[in-house]
C-alpha cells in the first residue's frame, strides 16, 4: 500500500548553535526568556535599519551543504519574499531564490526495501519568522499573539526531491538529517522549534497537498499517515484530491485545510537591495577539510575496526556523543561486548529515562564490562547496576557489593550457609525452639567459612531462609 | 555521504530550481502582456490592496489608480534610454562578501520593543486573527 505514496520534504533547521541571529546581533539564547526580549530595530523591521550577514552562519550553511553532497554555488544571493503576515514585522522575509547556496545533493537512508538514495534539491539560507501563539486552534482563534524572539534566527531550508515513499521513510530521512547536523555541531535538536517540516504528499496519479507545521521528526509519521488516510478516503468517496495547503494540528492529530499566506502566490521576489552578493566558493576547500567524520563513514569504520554488527554500528553512530563514548570504552574493554552493552542496554535505559549519555561515565561502563568478562556478575546483575547508576548514582563495585549482585561471591556465601546449617544441627534446633540468639552462632560459622567476605546481615537472612527450607 | 555499494545508482544533476511563485520580473512581464505597461486598473488596485491587507474603499479606488499610474509613468522615462548594449544588473555597486562576526549584543528591553504596539498581552504583540 505504501508504494503508492509520493512524499517530498522541506525541512527548516535552525542554526541555533550560533551566538547571534542571521542579520543582527540579538542573542539566540531566548528559549527560557520572556517574549519579545531578544529583539532589536533590525529584527523588528523598524525603518532605517540595515541587515548584516553573520559570517559564521554562512560557514555553517556551507558545512551542511557539503555534508549533504550539495555543490556550493559560485555566487549566492539573498532575496526579499514579500507577504503580509504578523510573523514578519517587515512584511517580507529575507531568503534565497534562484541563486541558493547549495544545489543537487543526496542522502542515504534505510528505505522500505533496502537503502534508498534521497536526492536533495537544494539547501538555502533564510531568516526565521516570529512565533505565533494562537488563542485556541489556528482555525478558530479569536486573535493571535506574536513573539519576535525567534524572528531573524538563521534558518536553513533543506528541500528534497519527491523521493520518499512512506511516512516511515520521511521519519528515517529526518532522523538521519538530525544526526548529520549533530555531527556538524551547528544545531541543537532538543530546543523547541529547532526543526520544522513542511511536506508535499500525493497518492500516485493524484494531486498533491502540502502539509505544513509538522514539528520535527517525531510528528512527521503521524501527520503524514493521517494525510494518506484522508486522501484515500477522498478517493473512496469518488472525489478528487485538490491541490491545497493544509495545516497539521498536533494536538488533534489532524490536518486542516487552511487559507494561508501562501495563497498570496504573488511573493514578488526581488534581490535584497540592502545586502551584497556572497562569493564564497573559495571557502569550500577549507570547510571541507574541517568536516568531521560523518555518520555513514563512522558506521563503516566501526564495523571494520571493531568487528561489530552493522545494526550496532548504526545505533552507536546516530549521535556523535554516543559514538565518542563508545570509542573511549572500546579502547579499554572488549569492543564487541561494549557494543552490545552500550547499544542494546545503556541506550535503552537512557531513552526510557529521557537522559543523555553524559549521565554515564565511560569508566563505569568499562568496570561493568570487566566484571562481565570475568563472570563476576550475571547479565541480569549488570543491567541492575546500569539502572542503579542512572537512578541513584554510585560506582559499579559498590552497587554490586551493596546489592549482593556478585555472582561468585553470592554463590560462595550460599554454599557456606548451606554447609553451616548442615553442620550446626544443635544450634538449628535451639533456634527453632525459640532461641533467637542461636542464629548468631551459625552466622559466625558462615563468616568463618567465607573468611569474612560475606555481608553479616545478608548471611543472617540467608541462614534463616535455609532453615525455613529444611 | 554515499557508500560504495550504492554509488552505481547515479545521482542526477539537477537543473536550477524553478519556483512555482512569481518573481518580480515575471510579475512585470505579465502586466505588460495583460494590460500594457502604465495601465493600472481598478482590478490591480484590488489585488494590491489584498496582498497588503489594506482595505481600499470603492470611492478611493480611482485615486489609487491615478497615483499608481503617475508613479509608473515617472519610471517610464527610463524606457526612452537605449539599453541595447547594456548588461542587465540588479545593483549599482560591485561589492561582495560584507559580513559581521557572530557576536551577540544586548537587545532592546521588552517595554521598548512593545512601545509602538497598538495592542499587547503578557509581553506579546497582539494581532487580529489571521486565517
Amino acid at each position: 500500500m505504501e508504494n503508492e505514496v509520493i512524499i517530498g520534504l522541506e525541512v527548516h533547521v535552525q542554526l541555533n548553535k550560533l551566538n547571534s541571529k542571521l542579520f543582527c546581533s540579538c542573542s539566540t539564547d531566548y528559549h527560557d526568556d520572556d517574549p519579545n526580549t531578544h529583539t532589536c530595530p533590525v529584527c523588528l523591521g523598524l525603518p532605517g535599519t540595515l541587515p548584516m550577514i553573520n559570517k559564521k552562519a554562512v560557514e555553517y550553511a556551507i558545512r551542511v551543504a557539503l555534508a549533504l553532497g550539495c555543490v556550493v554555488q559560485e555566487e549566492t544571493l539573498f532575496y526579499r519574499k514579500n507577504y503580509y503576515y504578523p510573523d514578519l514585522p517587515k512584511a517580507f522575509q529575507i531568503t534565497q531564490y534562484d541563486y541558493p547556496l547549495g544545489l543537487g545533493g543526496h542522502m542515504l537512508i534505510k528505505g522500505e526495501d533496502g537503502e534508498r538514495v534521497v536526492r536533495i534539491n537544494r539547501v538555502h539560507m533564510e531568516e526565521d519568522p516570529g512565533r505565533l501563539v494562537h488563542a485556541g486552534t489556528i482555525d478558530r482563534a479569536k486573535y493571535t499573539m506574536v513573539d519576535y524572539n525567534r524572528c531573524g534566527m538563521a534558518l536553513l531550508e533543506v528541500v528534497t526531491e519527491p523521493d520518499l515513499r512512506s511516512p516511515k521513510e520521511a521519519r528515517a530521512f529526518l532522523d538521519k538529517l538530525r544526526s548529520i547536523l549533530d555531527y556538524l555541531d551547528v544545531f541543537d535538536g532538543d530546543l523547541e522549534g529547532a526543526m520544522r517540516v513542511d511536506s508535499n504528499l500525493s497518492l500516485v496519479g493524484g494531486d498533491r497537498a502540502e502539509v505544513k507545521n509538522i514539528s520535527g521528526h517525531k510528528g512527521v509519521e503521524k501527520a503524514l499517515n493521517y494525510e494518506i488516510t484522508r486522501q484515500k478516503n477522498v478517493r473512496r468517496r469518488g472525489m478528487k484530491v485538490v491541490q491545497e495547503t493544509r495545516h497539521y494540528d498536533e494536538l488533534r492529530g489532524v490536518t486542516v485545510s487552511i487559507r494561508t499566506k501562501e495563497e498570496a502566490h504573488d511573493y514578488r521576489y526581488f534581490p535584497e537591495p540592502d545586502l551584497v552578493p556572497m562569493r564564497i566558493a573559495d571557502w569550500v576547500p577549507r570547510v571541507q577539510e574541517e568536516l568531521p567524520e560523518l555518520p555513514d563513514a563512522k558506521r563503516d569504520r566501526f564495523r571494520t575496526q571493531y568487528g561489530i554488527t552493522d545494526d550496532h554500528a548504526k545505533s552507536l553512530t546516530s549521535e556523535i556523543k554516543v559514538a565518542n563514548f563508545y570509542e573511549r570504552v572500546a579502547g579499554k574493554a572488549p569492543p564487541k561486548l561494549a557494543a552490545v552493552w552500550i547499544a542494546d542496554v545503556l541506550k535503552g535505559e537512557l531513552n526510557y529515562r529521557d537522559l543523555s549519555i553524559e549521565n554515564f561515565h565511560e569508566d563505569q561502563m568499562v568496570e561493568i564490562l570487566k566484571m562481565l568478562e570475568l563472570e563476576a556478575i550475571t547479565e541480569k546483575g549488570a543491567v541492575e547496576v546500569v539502572r542503579q547508576i542512572l537512578d541513584e548514582g554510585g560506582s559499579p563495585a559498590e552497587i554490586v557489593k551493596a546489592r549482593g549482585l556478585g555472582k561468585a561471591e553470592d554463590d560462595a556465601v550460599r554454599v557456606a550457609v548451606r554447609a553451616a546449617v548442615a553442620e550446626c544441627g544443635p544450634a538449628v534446633e535451639d533456634y527453632r525452639g525459640g532461641n533467637e540468639k542461636a542464629i548468631n552462632f551459625i552466622v559466625g560459622q558462615v563468616m568463618k567459612k567465607t573468611r569474612g567476605r560475606a555481608d553479616p546481615g545478608e548471611a543472617n537472612r540467608l541462614v534463616r531462609e535455609a532453615i525455613e527450607e529444611l | 555521504m554515499i557508500s560504495d555499494n550504492v554509488q552505481a545508482a547515479a545521482v542526477p544533476v539537477l537543473p536550477l530550481v524553478r519556483q512555482k511563485v512569481d518573481s518580480l520580473t515575471d510579475f512585470i512581464a505579465r502586466r505588460r502582456i495583460n494590460v500594457g505597461i502604465g495601465m493600472i486598473t481598478g482590478e490591480d488596485v484590488d489585488h494590491i490592496s489584498w496582498l497588503a491587507s489594506i482595505r481600499v474603499a470603492e470611492n478611493e479606488k480611482d485615486e489609487f489608480v491615478d497615483q499608481f499610474n503617475t508613479v509608473l509613468e515617472y519610471f517610464h522615462q527610463l524606457d526612452e534610454l537605449d539599453t541595447e548594449d547594456v548588461e542587465p544588473t540588479y545593483r549599482m555597486v560591485e561589492l561582495v562578501n560584507i559580513f559581521r562576526e557572530d557576536e551577540a549584543k544586548e537587545s532592546l528591553p521588552q517595554e521598548e520593543t512593545l512601545r509602538n504596539a497598538p495592542k499587547r498581552e503578557n509581553g506579546y504583540f497582539k494581532s487580529p486573527r489571521i486565517v
